[in-house]
C-alpha cells in the first residue's frame, strides 16, 4: 500500500488521464485523512463534554428539586396544621430559584418547566398517587423540574444519522413526605417532620 | 481505487519512503492545536466533574443544617461541616435568612410577619461551598478559577 507501488504503475504507462493520477497520488494523504477526521474528532469531544454539563445541571437541579418539594411539602403540612390557606406552587418556585434553577415557574397543571403534584396515601418505595379518594389529605408532594438545555455539539453528531436534537429536556424529580401534627394549635411553632424520598 | 501491482508483493518499503507518513503527520501537527484542545478536554471534564462533587456535598452539608435548625440548635459553622464532611480542599460557609409566606424579605426575629395575613416566618438555610482549580492549561481558554456550588434549603 505504499506510494512505490504506484509509481511502478505509473512508469509502466505513462499516459493517463488526470483524474486517474489524482486518486494513485497519494502525496499528502495524511493532509486529507486528518481534515476529514478532525471534525469527527471534535464532534466526539464535544459531545462528551456536552453530556458531561447536563449531568452537573442535573446534579444541581435535583437539589433544587429536593428544596422546592421540602418547602412545598411545609406549606402543605401548614395547611393541613392549621387550616390556613398556604400556597404551595408558590413556596416551591421561590425555593427553586434560591437553587440556582432560573425562571422556575411552578403550577400543578404539568404545562410548565416546574410542577407540583400533592400524593395520596404515600408510602416510601411507591410512586405519587396524584387522585385523592374520600376527600383524604396528601401526605406527600413531589416536584418535578423540566429544564430545555439547547445541544451545541449533540445537533451535529446526531444529525449524521436523523434528525438533529437541537434541545434536551433535564428532567428531575423529588418527593417530600410529611407528618402533620394536627394535635398541636399554632402555624410555624410545631415541628412538621419532613423527609425526602427519591 | 488503488489497484496492486501484478507480481508477487513487496516485502519492504524502499529507503525513500520509510517515514513519510510519520514526517507528514508531525508537520500536520505543528499547525493543529490538538494537544491544547485535549488538555482543554480534561480540564472542562474535571471543572464539571469537581462541580458536580461540590454540589453534593454542599448539599449534604444543607440538609445537615436544615436538620440541625429545624430541631431548634444552632446553625452549623463552616469549621463544624468541614469536620464532618472532611473536605480539605473545599471552603464552606453557612447562612440562614428569613422571609414572610409572600416572600418579603424579614429579619430573623420574632413574629417580623405579624401585620401580614399569613403571619408564618419562613426560615431558610444556605450552605455555599468553594473550591480552587487550576487548570492544566492556562491562558489559552479562560477556566474559572474555583468551582461554586450553593443549596438553600427551608427549614420551617
Amino acid at each position: 500500500m505504499g506510494s512505490h507501488d504506484v509509481r511502478v504503475r505509473e512508469r509502466a504507462v505513462p499516459v493517463r488521464p488526470i483524474r486517474a493520477r489524482f486518486w494513485r497520488d497519494r502525496r499528502g494523504a495524511v493532509a486529507v485523512a486528518v481534515a476529514i477526521l478532525l471534525p469527527v474528532l471534535i464532534g466526539f469531544a464535544g459531545i462528551g463534554i456536552e453530556v458531561g454539563l447536563w449531568f452537573a445541571v442535573q446534579r444541581q437541579n435535583q437539589s433544587a428539586a429536593d428544596a422546592a418539594a421540602i418547602s412545598a411539602a411545609l406549606e402543605y403540612a401548614a395547611q393541613i396544621e392549621s387550616g390556613v390557606m398556604t400556597n404551595p406552587t408558590a413556596a416551591a418556585t421561590i425555593t427553586a430559584g434560591y437553587n440556582l434553577f432560573s425562571n422556575a415557574n411552578c403550577s400543578t397543571s404539568g404545562s410548565t418547566n416546574c410542577t407540583v403534584y400533592p400524593c395520596y396515601g404515600f408510602t416510601v418505595g411507591s410512586s405519587c398517587n396524584t387522585s385523592s379518594s374520600n376527600g383524604t389529605l396528601p401526605n406527600a408532594v413531589q416536584v418535578v423540574l423540566t429544564q430545555p438545555l439547547n445541544t451545541a455539539f449533540a445537533n451535529f453528531v446526531t444529525a449524521v444519522w436523523g434528525p438533529s436534537v437541537n434541545s434536551v429536556n433535564i428532567t428531575t424529580t423529588a418527593i417530600a413526605a410529611f407528618f402533620p401534627q394536627t394535635s398541636t394549635a399554632g402555624v410555624g411553632t410545631t415541628q412538621i417532620l419532613v423527609f425526602l424520598a427519591l | 481505487m488503488i489497484k496492486m501491482p501484478k507480481g508477487p508483493p513487496r516485502r519492504q518499503r524502499s529507503a525513500r519512503d520509510a517515514g513519510a507518513v510519520a514526517t507528514e503527520f508531525a508537520l500536520l501537527m505543528a499547525f493543529l492545536p490538538l494537544p491544547v484542545l485535549a488538555f482543554g478536554i480534561v480540564d472542562y471534564g474535571e471543572i464539571m466533574a469537581q462541580t458536580t462533587n461540590l454540589s453534593a456535598i454542599t448539599r449534604g452539608a444543607a440538609e445537615y443544617a436544615r436538620g440541625q435548625v429545624a430541631k431548634g440548635k444552632a446553625l452549623p459553622t463552616a469549621a463544624d461541616l468541614q469536620t464532618l464532611l472532611g473536605v480539605p480542599a473545599a471552603v464552606f460557609s453557612t447562612s440562614t435568612f428569613c422571609t414572610c409566606a409572600d416572600n418579603t424579605s424579614v429579619t430573623c426575629s420574632a413574629n417580623p410577619c405579624n401585620a401580614k395575613t399569613d403571619k408564618r416566618v419562613l426560615i431558610y438555610v444556605a450552605v455555599s461551598g468553594s473550591q480552587t482549580y487550576t487548570p492544566l492549561i492556562s491562558g489559552t481558554w479562560s477556566f474559572p478559577g474555583s468551582v461554586q456550588a450553593r443549596t438553600v434549603l427551608r427549614t420551617q
